[in-house]
Order: structure tokens, then C-alpha cells, then sequence
């Protein structure tokens, strides 16, 4: 996979199937869904019962609706991966930098999450062999890392 | 040499009513999501910014933002936004 980054958005070319199935999942996966990660994404904002409860009430709703935006806008530009002679491509207009940020950090924290990876785990660096679906959480959590700073070397420049 | 003026808690009731935004340490959250956050959200400059992150990284947690409580919870919600673990606790 090679990644270039033209004035206004980043283009990864030269995409594997393998690839180009993480990034579906950005989206799609299972973890998403689990209250283990719903949990961690919406963590207690104080030790006062009141200002949780009033928390969940009022401010939890908005964080929901904030992180699905953000899933929807990653899932139209993964609608727009081209083919063309058996190679895949994708563009990141830089415009929605901050919604693939939220949406790969929602990923990684629910992937980590629901597979209560540890520290050691996620500081493994060679994960080229990939065989159980744990290994290939923490592949995936490394992908999606590498993305992000994709990403924010991109808005530095 | 530059000079910083601050404006201290006049009374008792001030004082009561001051807040502490903190952050606390994710080994998942990027150092650099984690500095763009704090730039982002409270507009500190990209040293300051790194310098709060080296805190939550090697100290566990920092005190990221004081003042009063409506600006502190409003601070929290917009990190909870960046999905970073972060509270507010009266002083």
C-alpha cells in the first residue's frame, strides 16, 4: 500500500483485498455494537451521581449522534474505493480529517475493549502473522493507528 | 522579561465554585490525536498542547483546564467528543 497526500485530501493506492476489508470494518464491525464498547466511549464525567445521571440523560445522546456522523461520513468515502486494473484505491478529502480520526479512534477503543487487550499486546510490532482473531484484533488496532497518523501528519502539512 | 496578569477568587463563593478538567492516561488514544485534541479543544498552542500529553502519558493524568464549573463540564463533553477519558472535579 503506498500513501500520497495531494493539497486536499489523501490518496492510498495500490490497496489489498485484505486492506480494503479493514477499512470496510471501520464501519461495519461486530465490536461496535458491543456495550463493552459503549462503555468506554462513554465514559463518567465526575464522582457526582447527579451530574453522571444528568450526563447520561442529556450529554450521552449528542456524543452518540456525533460519533454515528462520523461513522457515516467515513462509510461514503469507503463507497467511493476505485477499482482499476485489479488495484484498489481510496481518497480522504482532508475536509473530513476529524471524522475518520473519531471513526478509526471509536474502532481502535472498541476493538481493544472487547478483546481487553493488554498494554504488552498493543505494543507487539511484528503482527505480519496474524493467525487468531486476537492477533488480528491487535493487527487491526495497529492498522487503524497507522491511519490515524496518516492522518495527522496530513493536517500538519 | 513578559509580564502574566491572573485574576485570583475574590471571595469565598469563587473559590468555592472552581473546577479542575483532567485527563486521564489510554494506552490506546495516539500521542498526537491526544495533542490535537487539546489544541483543538481549548486552542493551546501545539508546545503546550504536547506538554499536557507527556503529563497523561507519563504521570497518569493531567489537570488540563481550571475555572468555573458550566466551561469546565462544556470542556469535558467536547474531549468525551475525542473519545479521551477525561472529568471534572471541583477543587
Amino acid at each position: 500500500m503506498a500513501a500520497s497526500e495531494p493539497a486536499r485530501a489523501i490518496v492510498l493506492g495500490n490497496l489489498p483485498e485484505s486492506i480494503v476489508q479493514m477499512l470496510q470494518q471501520i464501519s461495519t464491525a461486530d465490536e461496535l455494537n458491543s456495550p463493552d464498547a459503549e462503555e468506554r466511549w462513554f465514559p463518567e464525567p465526575s464522582s457526582d451521581a447527579q451530574l453522571v445521571e444528568d450526563w447520561k440523560a442529556y450529554v450521552q445522546p449528542e456524543l452518540l449522534d456525533a460519533f454515528r456522523s462520523a461513522r457515516q461520513v467515513v462509510e461514503s468515502d469507503l463507497k467511493r474505493i476505485r477499482e482499476e486494473a485489479g488495484q484498489a484505491s481510496l481518497e480522504i478529502p482532508l475536509i473530513h480529517a476529524d471524522a475518520w480520526l473519531s471513526a478509526l479512534n471509536q474502532i481502535r477503543l472498541a476493538i481493544t475493549t472487547v478483546y481487553q487487550l493488554s498494554d504488552a499486546e498493543l505494543s507487539r510490532e511484528d503482527m505480519t502473522e496474524a493467525q487468531t482473531p486476537r492477533e488480528r484484533a491487535v493487527l487491526r488496532v495497529h492498522f487503524y493507528g497507522y491511519l490515524q497518523h496518516v492522518i495527522l501528519d496530513a493536517l500538519e502539512d | 522579561m513578559a509580564t502574566q496578569t491572573k485574576e485570583l477568587p475574590e471571595t469565598q463563593d469563587q473559590l468555592d465554585s472552581i473546577w479542575q478538567v483532567i485527563v486521564h492516561n489510554d494506552p490506546v488514544n495516539l500521542m498526537g490525536y491526544v495533542t490535537r485534541a487539546f489544541q483543538q479543544v481549548f486552542g493551546y498552542s501545539k508546545e503546550k498542547a504536547q506538554r499536557h500529553m507527556m503529563e497523561v502519558h507519563q504521570q497518569g493524568r493531567s489537570i488540563v483546564w481550571t475555572g468555573e464549573r458550566e466551561k469546565a463540564e462544556l470542556y469535558v463533553q467536547q474531549l468525551h467528543l475525542y473519545l479521551l477519558l477525561a472529568t471534572l472535579e471541583k477543587i
